[in-house]
């Protein structure tokens, strides 16, 4: 008995039943992916598109809003700065017009 | 020898056929290499069903494949090791549902192709009772003649684990024969 010859002899090819390549290539077709755009493929990626486009909108008149706010913010600011300002200086000149009365001490000796 | 020439170089022209999109080329590849994927996974898994699962399996991946083989002996090598760590990865799985004793049972229309058929069925018996790794290693040696070299290649093994496999494969083989 030789061990490697039966086992050579047990463990020989067999041949494949029949319609192996059939099923194959029936597997290959289906599985293969169909080039053309599917209706609802097409209609997601117009979905997508309107809602990106619809966003970017919106967020963009966002943005302005709040540049536009960030702007009358700055002005008004500045208009108070500058009203401050003259205020401040107003003071000062009416500090500055407003001399104390000094009691007159000839007069009142003059005049006792 | 020349013959054999001839056929790798119509099989290196049907590959590069294949991989230009004609699908008569590939059913062609197929149907060359059908019985080896075929005869491989019922070895191992014991289940023609199962087995013809692989084959279809492997020869659908060979396709998704194409584009990155070489040559036909490149193909060839490739379809042996999938379909042999396929057939690994189903043999670990918990629940293997292809270990049936009748899976390895001739169609009733073929005649009988041995003067042994109850050794070679012991035998196969055997080397079904073997752990996933040896039994490919088992199956790759006898059935397709492989040397350890080819067989370490397949399964990305050193030579050395491929000898020691066959070594304690074949001590159990001839145990299990002889009790």
């Amino acid at each position: 008995m030789n061990l490697d010859d039966d086992l050579r002899r047990a463990l020989r090819r067999q041949p494949a039943p029949d319609g192996v390549v059939d099923k194959v290539m029936a597997r290959i077709v289906e599985e293969a992916p169909d080039d053309r755009p599917s209706p609802i493929r097409f209609l997601a990626v117009a979905a997508a598109i309107t809602l990106v486009v619809a966003g970017g909108a919106r967020y963009f008149q966002h943005q302005q809003a709040v540049s536009e706010a960030e702007r009358v913010k700055t002005e008004i600011r500045l208009a108070l700065q500058i009203t401050i300002e003259k205020i401040a200086l107003v003071q000062v000149r009416l500090n500055d017009t407003q001399v104390p009365l000094q009691p007159d001490t000839a007069f009142e000796e003059r005049n006792p | 020898m020349k013959g054999a020439l001839a056929v790798a170089e119509d099989l290196d022209e049907t590959l590069a056929r294949a991989q230009a999109g004609d699908s008569a080329a590939f059913a062609n590849l197929v149907r060359h290499h059908q019985a080896m994927v075929f005869s491989l996974a019922l070895h191992s898994l014991r289940s023609r069903p199962a087995a013809e699962d692989v084959a279809q399996d492997v020869f659908v991946e060979l396709y998704r494949s194409l584009p990155r083989l070489e040559s036909a002996a490149h193909a060839a090598g490739w379809l042996r090791r999938v379909t042999c760590h396929r057939c690994i990865d189903e043999l670990r799985r918990p629940r293997c549902r292809f270990e049936l004793a009748t899976g390895t049972l001739p169609d009733r229309a073929e005649p009988p192709a041995s003067p042994e058929p109850f050794l070679e069925a012991r035998l196969r018996e055997l080397v079904a009772g073997l752990p996933p790794v040896p039994r490919m290693v088992v199956i790759l040696r006898y059935q397709e003649e492989l040397e350890p070299s080819d067989i370490a290649d397949a399964l990305k093994m050193s030579i050395n684990t491929v000898k020691s496999h066959l070594r304690r494969s074949i001590d159990t083989l001839r145990k299990g024969l002889t009790s």
